[in-house]
């Protein structure tokens, strides 16, 4: 594989969009990238495009991509649609990363789009694609993450205030950003207060309904060189996995460590190097067992980090800088992309007031689906500022 | 009007039946490597061989447990749920009947109402 680089990034706010179409909310992902990386529609060569929901919701399983390229002015190149649960943008990145670094194409884009504010059971859980027989049986994405907090909380000791904790930090850190969901202050108190879901994650531990487009724009070593791209972000790795589908102890997440044991080994770097961290918190408890799981901390001791502040802004290593899932907002495709945006905004220095000093290495982690009893679909990016 | 059945619903084999009053899962069994799944299932995850019908004793250990209080839809009220890991093996997620409960006690199926106007099983104390 040839060297890859970020060298362009664009989306759209997240929130509730009634009135914008996938076309509008793509099309504006597209044009931010390409006027980020100073290129025009001309120059890119493929396409690759996330999207999770639109097809039940929509009535576009396949062919966003192409419509959102074609509303940009995008044609005449390949383009492919990928599905893969809430991994769908991170997905669309990876494939982005194989075309450019296998040498067929020196100028990818990778976008995701999705628009779930029409979702007609609107109020109630999400469900997931293909979870037929466990949907019936009762199964929603929040239940089986209280599942994973019970058995946190028994291991560990943990407490629910612990995990509102979570929900406080990424909203302080989404006040910084002017493209997150939801951007007020939010308190312990209103976290734990707020209607309960699936005990013990309340309405406030739960990432919200999003809208959304991100897309960015990756390029070859001489593609950098040809349009003078001022801050390239080279991507160190990209791994994705799907779930291994044991009865393994739903305190952690085997299909992350193997995910992240992968990206790490290829990039060449260890956790301790991680400067940065978007993660999937969907749920308040996921991001405090991502912790554990990518190695940014011991087994265990994933609660201690959030109780010390270090995953926080000014803390040993920030996490969900952006807000995250939580309060950035979760439009599932395009999720895994604009977690790299963020990561590239860190690396960049162009992160304000929430721009982790002196960042170098950050690490971007998306895990989507249900397969059975376990998670469908890991994938993580490492990035490094060049 | 009767409720349907889930396996009705799914239209799939079924699921369980009753033997001497008590419910057994219907899953089945490598014929290579012995590994036991549930639901029945054609090939091995484990060693790759073809699977084998195999009747389960429905007994099985919690392995944790939440009550939802937001209910998809589909289900008019809230209900307790659980991650049960089977003695033969298989981990099955599915509705509780009860309230109260502790990760690690012992559990077995039960013939219950799984959702709204859909006949099925859940899943509650052993010795009640």
């Amino acid at each position: 594989m040839r060297e890859v680089f970020i060298t362009g990034v664009g989306m759209t706010p997240f929130g509730r969009f009634p009135e914008k179409s996938l076309e509008e909310l793509g099309r504006a992902a597209i044009l931010g990238a390409l006027a980020d990386a100073k290129v025009s529609q001309r120059d890119v060569e493929v396409v690759y495009a996330g999207h999770a929901r639109t097809g039940r919701l929509h009535g576009r399983e396949n062919g966003v991509g192409q419509l959102c390229c074609w509303s940009a002015g995008i044609r005449d190149i390949p383009v492919s649609s990928v599905g893969n649960f809430c991994a769908s943008g991170s997905t669309a990145l990876r494939e982005t990363w194989i075309a450019v670094g296998s040498g067929l194409y020196d100028v990818g884009l990778a976008l995701g789009v999705e628009k779930l504010s029409s979702r007609p059971e609107g109020g109630q859980p999400l469900t997931s694609d293909g979870m037929e027989l466990e949907g019936r049986l009762g199964f929603t994405p929040p239940a089986f993450f209280a599942l994973m907090a019970h058995r946190y909380m028994a291991e560990t000791g943990c407490s629910p205030e612990t995990l509102a904790k979570v929900a406080v930090k990424n909203r302080s850190h989404a006040a910084h950003n002017p493209l997150a969901q939801y951007r007020q202050p939010l308190s312990v108190e209103e976290v734990l207060a707020s209607p309960m879901v699936a005990d013990p994650l309340t309405r406030f531990s739960c990432c919200p309904t999003s809208d959304g487009g991100a897309a960015v724009v990756l390029m070859s070593r001489d593609a950098v060189n040809r349009f003078h791209v001022r801050r390239p972000v080279r991507v160190l790795s990209s791994a994705l996995t799907s779930g291994g589908y044991r009865a393994d102890d739903l305190a952690h997440l085997e299909i992350d460590r193997r995910a992240a044991r992968q990206a790490y080994e290829t990039a060449g770097v260890g956790p301790e190097d991680v400067d940065v961290a978007e993660v999937h918190d969907a749920f308040t408890i996921s991001e405090i067992v991502h912790y554990e799981d990518l190695g940014l901390c011991a087994p265990g001791d994933g609660a201690h980090l959030v109780e010390t502040g270090q995953t926080a802004l000014g803390g040993r290593i920030p996490v969900s800088t952006s807000g995250g899932l939580l309060s950035r907002g979760h439009p599932l495709g395009a999720t895994g992309i604009s977690q790299a945006i963020e990561i590239t905004t860190q690396l960049r220095c162009e992160a304000g007031a929430r721009q982790v000093p002196g960042a170098r290495i950050g690490l971007v982690h998306c895990v989507g689906g249900f397969i059975a009893h376990d998670a469908a679909a890991t994938a993580i990016h490492i990035l490094a500022a060049v | 009007v009767s409720a349907l059945r889930l396996e009705d619903d799914l239209g799939v084999e079924p699921l369980f039946r009753l033997e001497d009053g008590a419910v057994r899962l219907l899953g089945s069994r490598c014929a290579g490597c012995g590994t036991i799944d549930f639901p029945a299932r054609a090939i091995c995850l484990e060693c790759g061989n073809a699977h084998e019908s195999a009747v389960l004793s429905g007994r099985g250990t919690l392995h944790s447990f939440t009550m939802l209080e937001n209910p998809p839809a589909g289900f008019s009220t809230g209900y307790a749920y659980g991650c049960i890991d089977l003695a033969e093996g298989p981990r099955v997620l599915a509705a509780l009947v009860g309230e109260r409960f502790t990760i690690g006690q012992q559990v077995k199926v039960v013939e219950a109402r799984v959702r709204d106007g859909l006949e099925g099983f859940r899943f509650g104390p052993s010795n009640a």
